[in-house]
């Protein structure tokens, strides 16, 4: 599925350190390119800097939140073949649909199992 | 005469009947007195006509007849010479002599040349007749008689003069008589005619004296019967009768002010009854739809509401405020609050001060208060504390450029007024702490589950990478080890989601996303979920299928959840070999959800407090069945967000159902929400 040669870029952008390396881990070890950052600001930095295929955005992180992200990426033209996948801790139906309205194609709830999002990633990017 | 109403005096009634009583009497006197003189008069005439006038008629004739009697008798005794006609001749001169003494005395009236030339010639004829008797010679007798006779015929003559005088006499007054009675009776009729004139002219006076003004008075009285209002004349009619108007306008104005001050109650009572009912909502936008109100009741130009930070320190803040043309400044205290403290604590302890023009500013209001009021253009201000629980807690001011009479009823419900803003303040002070307090706990609870959820996530990440090998192979023992860390993270996870789900709840910040929901497809997606847990427990999980037209309006995410707990539930607390049945059915208006098992029931000493939250059946604690006490709850609260309630039947060691009742939808909201 993913060839050395072009190797899939994820950014993973999360403001807490353990999680953003269990991610990290779990997608490298999966064969992904993962790049990081610990907040928006300078997540939006490195998405315009590698164009990644997919961003891993966590919902609450200091400088900009994972929705206000989702809608500069979304609103920039350099951006259009990066998907976006929202974590939030946040169940509630309402956050949710605020992710999905700013452009979010897809959201995980925290605690997730980290298989699990190795899986809905791949099917994300399959698709 | 009187004609129409004078502008001055007025007699009293009694003295306009007194007059007329006098009038009468006074006519009537007369009256009877000029008739009774008549008949006095009448009366005497009648008496001399009886008494002197027809006697001297008769005496007349019968001196005549006498006097001829006499002139027989002589004649006779000349001619016979006997003795008996002598005597004839002397009696009849005697009863001649008498019956002349009687006209004499009757004839005064008659003319005394008349009677005396009668009386005359009578006692010369009689003088010469003597001699004649006494010729004893018969033929001289006889000759001397026949020589009489001239004279006798002048007696005669003489006699026939004095009857004629005295018939004349007697028809004379005869006529005097009649005409006196004609008098009379004119007199009489005169009299009679006048009274009636007298009688007519009085009653006509007394109606215009009297019977007029109380007509008039009766039309007035009549007209504010029928709402008319109009005085009565105070300066027409008698003296009693314009006391009367005076005293009837008296109490006609004062059934008016009465009247005024009944539908001023009545206003100022609608007024705070409103005010009320605007309250009724302890917001700061019913606060100043009240101060408006109350405004524009009242009829002032600006009223303020001040509420106190501290009532130690008497800083008032402005609440709410409402000025007539919404231009000119309204507050007269907070400038003055700092500087002027103890005028203000002066204010906050009197029930109300009140001042209807600036002179009773200067003197009711304390100095600086007042001059500030003045220097602002206050020409009448009144400030009522707002007290609740005898605290001062602000204060309520109103005041008008115009002068303005405080009456009591507005005070009154300026204190009432006070009183309901005072409870709406406070009210609203609480309700603004507890909505921040909502919002604290709503945060609070939102930062707990995203940093309870972000160590769970590390811990459960690394775990699961960890028991899958991703850090290299393990022993059985630390698999188990793992497995349990793992079991207990997604027990703390499903524990925040029920606490959170719980505090939402309680919140009340629902939002249900209500749609047309099928039960049937609900109850086979539960039974489909929760076949694998229930085939691993060796229970057997039934489905009474419910009728596929049965529809409800409902949250399909919440429901589901919901309908999870309950099944979950009973798959728990019944023993490998029992059954759970799944069923559904309409009951009236609503669709009754249930889920029955053969586990090992709810004591019932617990079924009262089981939807409580953290409350768990003590025989499951016993047997150390794990769970938070949250499932219910939520069960209960999802049905109570759906307008439904939960019921419960259960018997400790033979089962338990839970039975969701919710509203059936109605057959507009099926055709509503089918697509055409």
């Amino acid at each position: 599925m993913d060839t050395p040669e072009t190797p899939v870029t994820i950014l993973v952008a999360d403001d807490d350190l353990d999680i953003r390396h269990l991610v990290e881990l779990k997608l490298a070890r999966a064969g992904f390119r993962v790049i990081a950052a610990s907040d928006g600001a300078a997540a939006l930095a490195l998405a315009r800097a590698e164009r990644p295929d997919l961003a891993l955005l966590d919902v609450m992180m200091p400088e900009m939140n994972g929705i206000e992200l989702t809608r500069v990426i979304r609103a920039d033209p350099d951006l259009v073949g990066t998907r976006v996948m929202l974590l939030t801790a946040k169940a509630r139906s309402t956050d949710v649909e605020e992710g999905l309205a700013a452009g979010a194609d897809e959201y995980v709830i925290k605690p997730f199992s980290p298989r699990e999002l190795v899986e809905r990633v791949r099917a994300l990017l399959a698709g | 005469m009187i004609a129409g109403p004078r502008r001055s005096g007025g007699t009293p009634v009694a003295v306009t009947l007194r007059r007329l009583v006098a009038t009468l009497a006074l006519l009537v006197l007369l009256g009877t007195s000029t008739a009774m003189a008549e008949m006095y008069t009448v009366r005497g005439a009648l008496r001399t006509y009886r008494d002197n006038v027809t006697p001297l008629v008769e005496e007349t004739l019968q001196l005549h007849r006498a006097v001829d009697d006499a002139n027989a008798g002589l004649h006779s005794h000349a001619a016979s010479g006997q003795q008996v006609h002598l005597h004839e001749y002397t009696a009849a001169r005697a009863q001649s002599r008498e019956r002349m003494a009687t006209v004499l005395r009757l004839g005064e009236p008659l003319p005394d040349r008349d009677i005396d030339e009668a009386q005359t010639d009578m006692d010369r004829w009689f003088a010469m007749a003597d001699a004649t008797s006494a010729m004893p010679d018969q033929e001289r007798r006889e000759q001397a008689v026949r020589d009489l006779q001239p004279q006798f015929h002048a007696l005669q003559a003489s006699l026939t003069e004095l009857e004629r005088e005295s018939t004349v006499y007697r028809d004379e007054r005869r006529n005097a008589y009649f005409r006196l009675i004609d008098v009379a009776l004119l007199v009489m009729l005169g009299a009679g005619v006048l009274g009636i004139v007298a009688i007519s002219f009085v009653s006509w006076r007394a109606f215009r004296e009297v019977g007029h003004p109380i007509r008039a008075m009766r039309g007035v009285v009549d007209d504010r019967s029928r709402g008319v209002l109009r005085d009565a004349d105070e300066f027409g009619g008698p003296a009693e009768l314009r006391t009367l108007a005076a005293s009837f306008n008296r109490l006609s104005a004062r059934n008016e002010e009465l009247a005024r001050q009944q539908r001023h109650t009545l206003e100022m009572t609608r007024l705070s009854t409103s005010i009320a009912s605007i309250l009724g909502d302890p917001t700061p936008a019913s606060w100043q739809l009240a101060v408006a109100e109350l405004g524009r009741g009242i009829g002032v130009d600006t009223v303020v509401a001040y509420g106190i930070d501290d009532p130690g320190q008497l800083r008032p803040h402005l609440e709410a405020e409402w000025t007539r043309h919404g231009t000119s400044r309204a507050d007269l205290i907070v400038g003055s609050a700092t500087a002027h403290r103890s005028e203000l604590d002066t204010l906050a302890r009197r029930s109300v001060t009140a001042a209807s023009n600036p002179v009773e500013i200067c003197e009711t209001f304390p100095p600086h208060l007042a001059a500030l009021a003045l220097g602002e253009g206050a020409r009448s201000w009144a400030v009522r504390p707002l007290e609740l629980a005898d605290e001062t807690i602000g204060l309520l001011s109103l005041w008008s450029r115009t002068e303005h009479e405080w009456t009591s009823a507005e005070l009154a419900t300026v204190e009432r007024c006070s009183g309901y803003l005072a409870q709406a303040l406070a009210t609203g002070q609480v309700l603004s702490s507890l909505r921040m307090l909502d919002q604290e706990r709503s945060r609070f609870m939102a930062v707990t589950s995203h940093e309870l959820r972000t160590p769970l996530t590390s811990i459960g990440g690394y775990v699961e990478m960890l028991a899958e090998g991703d850090f290299g192979d393990l022993t059985d023992a630390q698999c188990e080890a793992l497995d349990v860390v793992d079991r207990n993270v997604v027990r703390l996870s499903d524990l925040i989601s029920d606490l959170l789900t719980l505090n939402r709840m309680g919140s009340g910040a629902v939002s249900l996303h209500s749609r047309l929901l099928r039960p049937h497809d609900g109850l086979r997606r539960a039974r489909e979920n929760f076949l694998p847990a229930a085939t691993l427990a060796g229970v057997n999980l039934v489905l009474h299928e419910p009728d596929p037209d049965l529809y409800l309006m409902g949250d399909e995410v919440k429901l589901d959840r919901a309908l999870g707990n309950l099944v979950s539930n009973a798959l728990k607390f019944t023993p490998s070999g029992g059954t759970v049945t799944i069923a559904a059915q309409e009951r009236g208006d609503d669709v009754v959800i249930s889920v029955t098992d053969t586990g090992i029931g709810i004591p019932a000493e617990d079924q009262a407090t089981i939807f409580d939250p953290f409350t768990r059946g003590r025989n499951a604690t016993a047997r150390e069945i794990q769970g938070t006490g949250l499932g219910l709850p939520i069960v209960r609260g999802t049905a109570e967000e759906h307008g439904g309630w939960v019921e419960l039947e259960s018997k400790e060691d033979v089962g338990t159902t839970i039975r969701l009742v919710l509203p059936r939808a109605t057959p507009e909201q099926v055709a509503a929400a089918r697509p055409a």
